[in-house]
């Protein structure tokens, strides 16, 4: 454009040349040749000199409207100028979007009582205030925001949002509509939580959320199953759902209906008994499947569930046990083919009671081709070694289960020790220390230590490949040192690679605690690294 | 350590658990296996490198991994555990989106170094660098984005909208208005 002439005086008040720049600015376009930021510095100056001339006149002069009212053009000339220069405007727009996905809020903030100020909490979360704030700042990034619809493409309903006023009810619906317009056509992740009783209050969001049920890829719905009616729209319109988290307890049969049109679905999570559901679940093709939120005697249900499920499928059972009394659970013996199952344990109750539910459950248990077994609990969970013993000889775990993790598990050295006999197909072993008889010691590295070749003691786990530890570091470096050394050779002292010794990060609240431990933790990597260099 | 060169050839040795905050060189390494070849960074110059590479310099502790953990952060990223038990992606997320006072600092370079620290950061695939603390707001307790005013003002922008395009605007913030 040949008006563009950027040492001309009063460029600033040329009509055209404004117009170009806005243009230029509004498309995200390069700057022109030309303009530099040394054109930038000298406009600058020259603002510095309207401020100093405009600083020596009196107010009442009838000099000085003029002069600020060139000031301001020159200012809005100077602006544009810089913000076309802007290395900001040099970031390429995928870029930029990766950086607004990042900005998108997870989770509402919930700390104000009111419940009005919940709910505004709640309705920022879905409406994705930060994103809206980022498509405030200029014609570029609001066009790049609201027409990027994977950015929208996760519609989050907290239940908060429908704890406010009437009218902050109805601002929720059409905040909603407004979120599912923006995100196209695009595949979407709904989620609608946590639960919070159930309700009208819920009925016009989850019909919303329902019309558009052939996009749902993914859905967490943890409204009450007396909800589910608002969802009656789905029936055989959920193609690309593959991934469903529902809460169920409680549920009648009649309201499980919505169950017969998730078939595809290959990622499960219940939360609650499923007594009622467990005819109905697309149990046989899951890939991955939590039975969650579980008291002690619903767990039947769900063991038995096991019997459904095919060897890919990863399940994690999730128990809360607090307040438990013992009573007999009543489950039934169960073979399963699953190749992956986790035990994880809530709350507490005495020890007594929970060996009986661990008992109870190993005990029925028969698992011929799990691989990988993994154990944690919120607080030390008893062992109950007997049980365990009995369901690895039962199911043969010395030929395929290849992975134990042992996550707040109060297990006895000696316990683990002679669980180790009977996995001699172990290769990943995950430990950890617990209060007050550390578990990583001395005695335990040379049990795992591999023995000489000309000794007639017993190699434990000999395909041992991983140890991950949560230590409290109360072992002699050598012995740790000779237990690598040991793994890193073969019969012949030939070097045979080193083990991975992996170590778990531990929460800083706890690692805080045992700062006494860091400087022993850098020896052990000193010997580590000593060790690899032998 | 790890051997890094960057565009300017420039040799860089930095703590293996530092440069693995990279995706694109924790690939690498594993790929590579223990090896004392550089690793080459053709997009990344010396300065911007400092600038990634630098750990915290406020009052550090290491966890058992060895990894720097800022104790100016509120939070620290999850530890290492089991798949089958980690928790939810969102909560993960939520745990990582703390802005520590490091970071804070980190985010006060001219505009020319920050363009190539997210450029550097796409290319060595550091999402926490790349992320959204350019443009969220560290002094409120969700870490939303900064008021628009503020990213502009940080970000040389100027306010280009129409008036139109400001009734739209005022339209798309009406539900604020319910509070």
């Amino acid at each position: 454009m040949s008006i563009v002439d950027w040492d001309r005086k009063d460029n600033f008040v040329d009509p055209h040349l404004r117009h170009f720049l806005q243009t230029l600015l509004r498309s995200h376009s390069p700057p022109p040749r030309g303009l530099s930021s040394s054109t930038v510095s000298v406009l600058a100056e020259d603002l510095e000199k309207y401020d100093a001339q405009i600083a020596q006149l009196k107010d009442d002069s009838d000099d000085i409207g003029p002069l600020k009212s060139r000031r301001s053009a020159l200012e809005a000339y100077y602006l544009e100028c810089r913000g076309l220069l802007a290395p900001i405007r040099r970031i390429p727009s995928e870029i930029l979007i990766e950086i607004f996905r990042l900005c998108r809020s997870f989770e509402p903030d919930l700390s104000f009582s009111r419940a009005a100020d919940r709910a505004f909490c709640g309705m920022t979360h879905l409406a994705q205030e930060s994103l809206l704030r980022i498509a405030h700042v200029c014609h570029f990034w609001h066009e790049t925001v609201m027409g990027t619809p994977t950015l929208w493409s996760t519609v989050s309903l907290h239940a908060s949002a429908l704890s406010g006023t009437a009218q902050q009810c109805k601002t929720t619906v059409k905040l909603l509509e407004a979120v599912l317009q923006r995100s196209g056509s695009m595949p979407l992740t709904v989620k609608s939580y946590p639960f919070d009783g159930h309700g009208q209050r819920f009925k016009p969001a989850l019909k919303l959320l329902a019309s558009h049920c052939a996009r749902w890829r993914t859905a967490r719905i943890l409204n009450s199953p007396f909800d589910f009616q608002y969802l009656s729209s789905i029936q055989n319109n959920l193609p690309l759902l593959t991934t469903l988290e529902l809460y169920i307890g409680g549920a009648s049969l009649d309201q499980l209906d919505l169950l017969a049109f998730v078939q595809n679905v290959k990622n499960l999570t219940v939360h609650g008994s499923i007594e009622f559901a467990i005819a109905k679940l697309p149990l046989a093709g899951l890939m991955a499947y939590n039975s969650v939120d579980l008291r002690p005697h619903e767990i039947k249900w769900t063991v038995a569930s096991l019997s459904r499920l095919s060897y890919p499928c990863a399940i994690v059972i999730s128990i809360e046990i607090s307040g438990y009394h013992p009573s007999g659970l009543g489950i039934l013996h169960t073979t399963s083919n699953i190749g992956r199952l986790g035990l994880r344990v809530n709350g507490f109750c005495s020890v007594a009671s929970t060996l009986q539910i661990l008992d109870d459950m190993f005990g029925v248990l028969t698992l011929p081709t799990v691989h990988d077994l993994i154990f944690a609990a919120q607080n030390p969970l008893p062992w109950p070694h007997t049980q365990f013993i009995g369901l690895s000889i039962r199911s043969s775990f010395n030929t395929h289960l290849y992975s134990l993790n042992l996550h707040c598990v109060k297990i006895a050295q000696q316990q683990l020790i002679d669980c180790l006999y009977t996995l001699s197909a172990l290769q990943r072993l995950y430990i950890a220390d617990h209060f007050p008889k550390p578990l990583v010691t001395d005695s335990l590295l040379m049990a795992l230590a591999r023995p000489p070749a000309n000794s007639t003691i017993t190699y434990l786990v000999p395909h041992l490949r991983v140890l991950g530890c949560i230590s409290e570091l109360r072992f002699d470096d050598n012995i740790y040192l000779k237990f690598l050394v040991s793994r890193c050779t073969n019969a012949d002292g030939a070097l045979n690679g080193v083990p991975f010794c992996d170590q778990y990060a531990l929460p800083i609240g706890i690692l805080s605690a045992f700062s006494r431990f860091q400087c022993r933790h850098t020896d052990t990597e000193h010997v580590f690294h000593e060790c690899t260099r032998v | 350590m790890v051997l890094l060169v960057t565009s300017d050839n420039e040799q860089f040795q930095t703590e293996k658990d530092i440069v693995e905050r990279s995706v694109l060189i924790k690939n690498m390494l594993e790929d590579v296996g223990e090896s004392d070849q550089p690793i080459p960074l053709p997009n990344v110059s010396s300065s911007v490198l400092k600038k990634v590479t630098q750990p915290s310099t406020g009052p550090t502790e290491i966890d058992v991994r060895g990894r720097y953990l800022s104790t100016a952060s509120t939070t620290v990223e999850s530890p290492s555990r089991p798949p089958i038990l980690e928790q939810s992606q969102d909560e993960t997320r939520k745990r990582t989106t703390d802005i520590s006072e490091w970071d804070q600092k980190f985010i006060t370079v001219d505009q020319e170094m920050l363009f190539e620290i997210i450029l550097a950061a796409n290319y060595l695939d550091i999402k926490s660098l790349l992320c959204r603390r350019w443009l969220q707001d560290g002094s409120q307790h969700d870490q939303g984005a900064r008021p628009p005013e503020e990213i502009r003002k940080l970000f040389n922008i100027v306010n280009d909208f129409t008036p139109e395009e400001e009734a739209q605007i005022k339209k798309e913030n009406e539900w604020a208005e319910d509070r």
